[in-house]
């Protein structure tokens, strides 16, 4: 009896496990599906039938203005072609599920994430496009500076840069206006004169967010020494025994010291940059992204924001530097194709629709963007005024100009930097002390 | 039979705890820079890769931030939320409501507090810290400071956790007797007195599940400190999981990892947890009297 008894609750068992496997697939479906959307979710129509389907995992969160643009390029593709595609939404967490993924043979055949992440930590994952690129007369309208970083990082080109960002210092004109400048500073003493206006006039001349103080200081300390020289200090040390180490930290010195920052800088995050949305600070320095995001923080705060941007190349420290100021960090996202994917030509084709043409536009005035397709000749109003530096910057660096070389100290440079802007060191004890980071 | 039963459960727990903390274990004794290489790329590093994070001075830091996370506010998030329990169990009226508003900030998201926190109570300019201060004539604190962004971390940390030990603090208050206070009481016992010598002795064994909880919640510390460092990781806010997760992921602009070297890191947080646990086992009797 009791074997019997056993195994009927032996075959329940089994029952109640097939029956919450069951459950458990169909629960993971439903909540795959609420970030998953396929072409047709962004047209609305007919399913065009075809066998062929193409899975693109994104670095976008269903919503924001990227995924609107995305799905729309993916509608007209599927239109096109034929070919569907299925999107899934990851978001900015990509990077921490998507190489095992990729590793483990899921399928996916086009990914996206920052463009030096994708060349340098994904590489291995990724197919290189330079036929299928050299086919599609890619080179003839990308942004030169962008191909060209991925080849530097990967040897080849194996992702297809988008919505490129530069850097420099943004301001609001009408505080310009207030303070009649009329000219943009090429050179850090026309910058301390300006400075010194807007003081005049009742702004806080330069805002600083604690999360860019090393933005800031690199490109103070790479203006001088380059983003080469950047990378030995920050690698090997000998700032006491760097002259120009010791005069960039003077220059950060002397904004704080003639009251060009805020008292309370280096604000938390993005205290700083709100600054200029509520028209109290004037400069920051920071990427093109920023007119976009502090319009809508102001608009999170209810604030409509009626701002003109202006914006310039971070300019040149001394007359001995060793880069012109024409060279920033610009940056992007990068598309790839998945070295397994059985689709690679769909695949990359799909990557030429999202990355240039109509919804490259579309992209760049969606998003307040910078075209990554130089045939599209329309800028969003926002930051109109950026093309010129862009047009005009010659060469890139990296994220923070080289300081983040050293992934053992980053952090320990970063708190010292952070206490230069805060007033809490001298330009002598800021190299001490960035020296005794390395004993 | 019995096999039949157990095989699922065993199989359960084999896959899904066993092998990832065997393999976990074994990772960190070698070289492997993604967590999903296979086997025959990883190198033998012996111990070499715990060497390189204790030298760290990131790491070390780390470590030095939980402690000292551990050790102050664990004494005052113990120390309020015993008062609180106490306070609550004293027959005061709104006990309801008391309770569920200094447990209410455990049911909002730590992102949603932690933004409060960052951009509104600390703020240097319309922070209502600086408020209060300057309606008594101070000077304003920079709280997101290098220099004082930790313990701005840690007051806001203290205040979403109370409410939870308190919880815990208030059922074990509750499993004493009450003919015990009325005894105490009837024999000229002062409230202090009957706190210190019969509350306090007969909390014993929960004191030593809030400080297994507490430690656990400090060596896992995560959210607060991305919250506090939102762009990039910061010293002032680092915490071991953090320096994990930068070392195995990447980190903004750093694109090499170091998979073996952050399992490293988790052997030696596993270990942290191991030895707090075998001290208070040790250091801390369980209930003599059974209630």
């Amino acid at each position: 009896m009791k074997k019997v008894i056993a195994l009927i609750l032996s075959a329940a068992m089994a029952f109640s496990m097939v029956a919450c496997g069951g459950a458990a697939s169909s629960g993971s479906t439903s909540e795959s599906a609420s970030t998953e959307s396929t072409a047709n979710s962004a047209s609305g129509s007919e399913s065009t039938a075809s066998d062929k389907e193409i899975v693109y995992w994104s670095m976008w969160n269903d919503g924001e203005p990227q995924s609107e643009v995305i799905k729309q390029a993916a509608a007209a593709y599927e239109e096109k072609t034929g070919v569907h595609v299925k999107i899934e939404w990851k978001g900015r967490d990509i990077t921490q599920v998507l190489k095992a993924s990729l590793d483990a043979g899921e399928k996916i055949d086009v990914f996206d994430d920052d463009f030096q992440r994708v060349s340098q930590q994904f590489v291995d994952n990724c197919l290189s496009l330079e036929d299928m690129a050299k086919a599609a007369g890619y080179e003839d309208f990308a942004v030169a500076a962008l191909p060209a970083a991925v080849r530097g990082w990967a040897g080849e080109l194996v992702a297809i840069p988008y919505q490129p960002y530069t850097s420099g210092v943004f301001y609001t004109k009408s505080s310009f206006e207030k303070a009649n400048i009329t000219a943009e500073p090429k050179t850090w003493e026309e910058f301390m004169d300006v400075c010194q206006k807007l003081k005049d006039a009742g702004y806080t001349p330069l805002a600083q967010d604690d999360a860019y103080t090393m933005y800031t200081f690199g490109f103070i300390l790479a203006r001088m020494v380059g983003e080469d020289g950047v990378k030995e200090l920050a690698m090997n040390g000998g700032w006491a025994a760097s002259e120009q180490a010791k005069q960039a930290a003077q220059f950060v010195v002397d904004l704080r010291e003639k009251g060009y920052l805020s008292d309370t800088a280096p604000d938390a995050y993005p205290n700083g940059e709100n600054e200029l949305g509520m028209g109290t600070a004037s400069m920051l320095v920071n990427a093109s992204w920023v007119p976009g995001e502090i319009t809508n923080n102001m608009k999170e705060g209810d604030v409509e924001l009626d701002e003109t941007w202006g914006m310039f190349n971070f300019p040149s420290m001394t007359a001995q530097d060793k880069d012109p100021s024409t060279v920033a960090n610009i940056g992007a996202q990068a598309m790839a194709v998945n070295k397994k994917s059985e689709h690679p030509q769909e695949a990359f084709d799909f990557i030429m629709t999202v990355t240039s043409g109509e919804f490259d536009q579309k992209m760049a005035l969606e998003c307040n963007g910078i075209p990554a397709d130089t045939r599209n000749e329309e800028w969003p109003e926002m930051i109109a005024n950026v093309r010129e530096a862009f047009n005009a910057q010659t060469d890139v660096y990296e994220w923070n100009m080289g300081l983040n070389a050293n992934e053992n100290l980053k952090e320990a440079i970063n708190d010292v930097i952070n206490k230069l802007f805060e007033g809490g060191l001298d330009a002598e004890g800021f190299v001490t002390e960035m020296d005794a980071l390395y004993k | 039979m019995i096999v039949l039963f157990l095989t699922p459960a065993v199989l359960a727990f084999g896959l899904m705890f066993l092998y990832p903390v065997t393999r976990t274990v074994i990772m960190s004794m070698f070289s492997v820079k993604n967590v999903t290489d296979p086997v025959s790329t990883w190198q033998f590093v012996g111990l070499q890769n715990f060497i390189d994070i204790i030298s760290n001075v990131t790491f070390r830091r780390a470590m030095m931030n939980i402690l000292r996370i551990w050790l102050v506010g664990g004494i005052f998030t113990l120390s309020i939320s015993l008062l609180f329990a106490v306070i609550l169990t004293s027959g005061i009226k709104g006990k309801r409501f008391f309770r569920a508003v200094i447990y209410l900030p455990n049911v909002v998201s730590a992102v949603a507090l932690a933004i409060m926190w960052t951009q509104y109570v600390f703020s240097s300019k319309y922070g209502l810290f600086n408020h209060v201060i300057k309606l008594f004539g101070g000077k304003a604190v920079n709280w997101m400071s290098s220099g004082m962004k930790f313990w701005s971390m840690l007051i806001a940390f203290i205040f979403g956790a109370v409410g939870y030990y308190m919880l815990i603090f208030l059922s074990g208050i509750e499993r004493i007797p009450a003919d015990l206070y009325e005894a105490a009481t009837i024999d000229g016992a002062s409230k202090i007195g009957q706190f210190r010598h019969i509350t306090l002795p007969l909390l014993r064994s929960v004191f030593k599940t809030n400080l297994t909880f507490w430690t656990i919640n400090t060596i896992t510390f995560f959210v607060w400190s991305k919250m506090f460092s939102p762009v990039d990781s910061e010293m002032s806010t680092m915490a071991p999981i953090v320096y994990m997760m930068n070392l195995v992921f990447g980190g903004k602009g750093i694109t090499e990892t170091k998979a073996g070297s952050g399992a490293a890191v988790g052997v030696l947080l596993a270990l942290c947890v191991l030895i707090a646990f075998t001290l208070f086992n040790v250091l801390i009797k369980d209930d003599e009297i059974e209630l």
